[in-house]
């Protein structure tokens, strides 16, 4: 056999291969050490000297020449192998998913963080206090004195044995601070707080709420709108629109509420404030002529159901599953 | 209050705003207001302005500051030719404290007749039920001037004298409903020389009512104290638009205001003949009130610069006179009507308000740089929740009271409760002691539609400690599982895990320990619970519920659930954590088989071993439990798998045989037999 013959059953031999062991076969058939090669290898060593340059230098082509063929088949080969795999691997990548076992947080307390997190940024700190409360600290500090109509717009739920009550807002919880800090200060008090009425889709006979306060030298209300302002864009986007109107609150003068409005909404009240009434900032011993500021109070529920439109204020208190994974 | 949109008109010369537009502006500058119809505004007057505002007077004058426009002045009665009263009647007030002014005034030629028409309309579209002409009046001029008046008809009284007073113990009044008041010395009454014959200012009495026989009235219009018409309020939860008026406290000088109108109205409509003057019992007169104001505060505290031109006219159109302008302070003087306004700040809040909310630019303050303070409960807080609902379980916010069925469930003692004094149902009796309470009322009603239940909540728990209410936070988790124990073992993984990511490394578990200060609350399994220990600390339990629970609240899998204290649990967390250097050296474990009685806990003797072995035992892990026929009846083999490792060089085998020798001797000690 002519090296060309070898040349062009070699070619035929691995254009047969359908398989790398089948390719190997081949490689071993004719470069092995036991291939064809060897017979012109053989031939090579008893062939004269000017022969063995012509015959080695023809040798050496074939021998890279079929090196080629081989691994470019085997390429093929591989690539084909490959596709294989993964046509056998394919499966359907919309069928449902196994998730893991996550519980829900509380809405509300995902709201809560949300508001905490906005007023942190802007220097509000995050204070709390207890919900049993004194008379003193919910009302007459508050400038709310004993038989003072002012003391019906808080229902009260009053605690057997004593005059101990359920906090009916987070207000004293300022009260409290402010006996034990000087000023300038800047809080915001999240907390349960209790009302003694019937219930129904908006009101229950417990409620969360955030009071703030801010207190300074200069603190006004023009400050206020600004706070407001940067809360309203962080928390509800920057769409919602923002109404202040006037109010009454004994502890606030002025006093004023705002009503936020989403698009294609109605107005909804959130917030009661005002700048902190001379008699309060007497009352923790702070001097009205020196110190202002003002102080604000929202319903935590009322502004979660703004804004993700829940109608019924109970679902937060039922423990309802169905309510809770929601969000 | 509903106000008539065309009665208020009558004030005003020029056309009102639309009923629409004149509602925004009411909003705006003072109360919230909604349009019922083109004929009626629902007002919402603030308690500190219903001593003028809950007239049309009043609201008039609020309506002419806000557009710039002048009242028009009503009509009143002037002096006729009739002299004083005929009858020598008296008044007779038995204390200036609970009625400051009180006055009377006949009318004579009275024919009891229905009201004219247009009367009747506006009493309707104000939410008042015409009665007869006389009664509507007098109803009419209290929605006009904000003064509550009073008619009685004189001839059905016994004696010559009105007496204002204290009602004496058993006495009683029938009302002019036929409901029938027990009276005593809280209640303030008008009287004859006989009886009561009103409650005063709020409800008039049968025994001399109107009726189409009387032919002629006399008059009441009073000023009683705000408290004594609250006591009536509390004491019989009676409430009544005249009421409602006197408990916001009235400017004095309204009385003859209102008796004057009356009178004038009664003569030009009905041809009644009023008397020229009224008897009238006003010992102090009201003082006029001045306030000093300083233009300069006003901008500091609005934050804006509003003209001193701009401020005097708003103080004016609201009634306001300013006695004194200097440049920095002004005297400003305030209207007989205005009780609300005593302080510097509520004239800002007069000018601000009519000046406009919308009107003040947002303003960024310029504070210190202060960080706010890390609230560290809350940052604790928020780190457990987060953990928890990482570990399946779903947060839930439940009720702070519980109810009398509840609190019996448990056997919480009555007198360990913090009681509700005036609960709205009986679902608020008690605060809640524990919050076990209502998580077991939870998890019950969602087993309905879920099939897994875990549930946890942070919140507030109150007991009853003598005359001292006790509060602290609370965490409790719970879940249900077919199987009690698997649960027990699966909620304690829960919690360590919750441990060990708040980096709370020496929790352990005890057997439970009934203190002798343990009251006879049932909650645990007694033979299911352990105590949740840091160190030296207890900071909670973990159990199955009691069974005798479990089959009263009819929920058929185990239920499982723990109690931490959440200030302990925070504490904890906060203590700083120290950097452990990381050994390279080789570790290495030995295998202990330790056979004990059942009822020693697994925690006791690792601890035994950790102790025995010293400083340089790593960990101490269990590896198996076994009972069965290699060991002896009543006992357990626990095979423990103990590491050695030292931070600066490789443990010589015989360092490491001596450990464990230690160990072995320790274990034995306790009389436990143990197999290496």
């Amino acid at each position: 056999m002519t090296l060309e013959e070898l040349k062009k059953e070699a070619a035929q031999a691995i254009k047969k291969s359908q398989n790398l062991g089948q390719l190997r076969e081949v490689y071993q058939n004719y470069l092995g050490k036991k291939g064809e090669i060897l017979f012109f290898l053989t031939d090579l060593k008893k062939s004269s000297a000017v022969q063995r340059k012509e015959k080695g230098r023809r040798l050496n082509k074939f021998k890279h020449w079929l090196e080629e063929e081989l691994e470019g088949k085997e390429g093929k080969l591989k690539k084909q192998a490959y596709n294989q795999r993964i046509q056998q691997e394919k499966f359907d990548v919309t069928r449902p998913a196994q998730q893991p076992a996550l519980g829900h947080l509380h809405l509300l307390t995902n709201v809560q963080n949300q508001m905490e997190d906005i007023f942190q940024s802007l220097g509000f700190s995050v204070v709390e206090g207890p919900e049993i409360e004194d008379e003193y600290h919910n009302f007459d500090a508050l400038n709310i004195p004993p038989d003072h109509p002012a003391r019906d717009q808080w229902d009260t739920f009053w605690l057997k044995g004593g005059k101990k009550l359920l906090r009916t807002h987070t207000s004293p919880v300022q009260v409290r601070y402010m006996e034990k800090h000087h000023p300038p200060l800047r809080i915001i008090v999240p907390g349960r707080c209790f009302r003694h009425e019937a219930t129904d889709a908006a009101h229950d006979v417990q409620f969360n709420q955030l009071e703030g306060l801010m207190i300074g030298k200069e603190v006004s209300i023009a400050n206020f709108k600004a706070v407001m302002e940067q809360f309203s864009t962080a928390f509800l986007g920057p769409k919602i629109k923002a109404r202040m109107r006037p109010s009454y609150f004994p502890f606030t003068e002025p006093s004023f509420e705002i009503d936020f409005c989403l698009p294609g909404r109605k107005w909804t009240e959130v917030l009661g404030a005002g700048m902190i009434h001379p008699a309060v900032l007497k009352a923790v011993g702070y001097s009205p002529g020196e110190w202002q500021g003002f102080a604000f109070g929202m319903g935590l529920d009322r502004l979660a159901m703004l804004k993700y439109r829940v109608d019924d204020i109970r679902l937060f208190y039922h423990s309802d599953l169905r309510f809770i994974e929601q969000f | 209050m509903k106000f008539s949109y065309s009665w208020l008109q009558s004030f005003f010369v020029k056309k009102l705003p639309s009923p629409g537009k004149l509602a925004e502006l009411l909003t705006e500058k003072i109360f919230e207001t909604e349009v019922l119809s083109k004929e009626i505004l629902e007002v919402d007057v603030l308690p500190n302005r219903a001593a003028e505002c809950l007239s049309y007077q009043g609201l008039a004058r609020e309506v002419g500051a806000i557009l710039g426009w002048k009242v028009k002045k009503l009509d009143f009665w002037r002096k006729g030719k009739r002299k004083k009263q005929e009858e020598n009647w008296k008044v007779e007030v038995e204390s200036g404290k609970d009625c400051p002014r009180y006055s009377l005034r006949f009318i004579e030629g009275i024919k009891i007749q229905p009201s004219l028409p247009w009367i009747k309309k506006r009493l309707e579209n104000s939410g008042l039920r015409p009665i007869n002409n006389v009664v509507d009046l007098a109803n009419y001029v209290m929605l006009e001037t904000g003064q509550p008046l009073h008619v009685f008809d004189p001839d059905k009284l016994e004696g010559r004298k009105i007496i204002v007073r204290r009602a004496k113990g058993g006495e009683r009044m029938t009302s002019l409903e036929g409901k029938t008041y027990p009276l005593d010395k809280e209640i303030l009454v008008v009287a004859d020389e006989k009886q009561p014959v009103a409650l005063a200012g709020i409800k008039g009495g049968k025994k001399a009512e109107i009726t189409s026989a009387t032919q002629r009235v006399v008059v009441e219009a009073a000023n009683f104290s705000r408290a004594s018409v609250r006591r009536v309020w509390k004491k019989f939860g009676l409430r009544t638009d005249a009421s409602w008026r006197f408990e916001n406290g009235l400017d004095l000088n309204l009385v003859k205001t209102a008796q004057d109108r009356l009178a004038y109205l009664m003569s030009s409509l009905y041809g009644a003949k009023p008397v020229a003057e009224i008897t009238d019992f006003y010992p102090v007169p009201a003082v006029r009130r001045t306030i000093s104001f300083s233009p300069e505060f006003l901008e500091k505290l609005v934050g804006i610069k509003i003209s001193q031109t701009q401020i005097s006219s708003i103080l004016q159109r609201l009634g306001f006179k300013i006695s004194k302008r200097g440049t920095k302070q002004w005297r400003v003087i305030v209207p007989s009507w205005r009780l609300d306004v005593t302080h510097q700040a509520d004239l800002i809040e007069e000018v601000v308000r009519i000046y406009g909310y919308d009107k003040i630019p947002a303003q960024t303050s310029i504070a210190n740089l202060i960080p706010p303070a890390r609230n560290w409960n809350r940052y604790w807080e928020r780190k457990i929740k987060t953990l928890l609902v990482r570990s399946g379980f779903n947060e839930v916010y439940n009720y702070s009271f519980i109810d009398e069925r509840q609190r019996k469930l448990f056997g919480y003692p009555s007198e360990k409760m913090v009681e509700v004094a005036n609960p709205v149902s009986k679902r608020q009796r008690y605060l809640r002691p524990h919050l076990l309470l209502n998580l077991l009322k939870a998890a019950g009603e969602n087993r309905k539609y879920h099939e897994e239940i875990k549930l946890f909540e942070i919140g507030e728990v109150f007991l009853q400690e003598k005359d001292q209410c006790l509060e602290r936070t609370s965490l409790a988790g719970i879940l249900l599982a077919p199987d009690g124990e698997k649960g027990f073992f699966q909620l304690k993984g829960a919690v360590e895990c919750l441990a060990e990511s708040l980096m709370i490394s020496d929790l352990w578990w005890d057997d439970y320990q009934a203190t002798p200060e343990d009251f006879s609350a049932q909650i645990w399994h007694p033979a299911r619970v352990a105590e949740i220990k840091v160190g030296d600390q207890e900071i909670g339990f973990l159990g199955e519920i009691h069974p005798l629970l479990e089959e009263e609240v009819k929920i058929p899998e185990a239920v499982i659930a723990f109690e931490i204290n959440f200030s302990d649990l925070a504490k904890l967390a906060s203590e700083e954590q120290e950097y452990r250097p990381i050994s390279s050296q080789p570790i290495a474990k030995r295998d202990l088989s330790v056979i004990v009685p059942l009822a020693t806990s697994v925690e006791k003797v690792i601890r035994k071993a950790h102790q025995a072995g010293g400083i340089l035992v790593r960990d101490v892990d269990l590896v198996e439990v076994y009972q069965g026929a290699s060991v002896a009846r009543g006992k357990k083999s626990l095979t423990l798998r103990i590491y050695f490792q030292a931070l600066d060089r490789t443990l010589k085998t015989a360092e490491i045989e001596r450990m464990q020798r230690k160990i072995i001797i320790s274990l034995r000690k306790n009389g436990w037999m143990v197999r290496s």
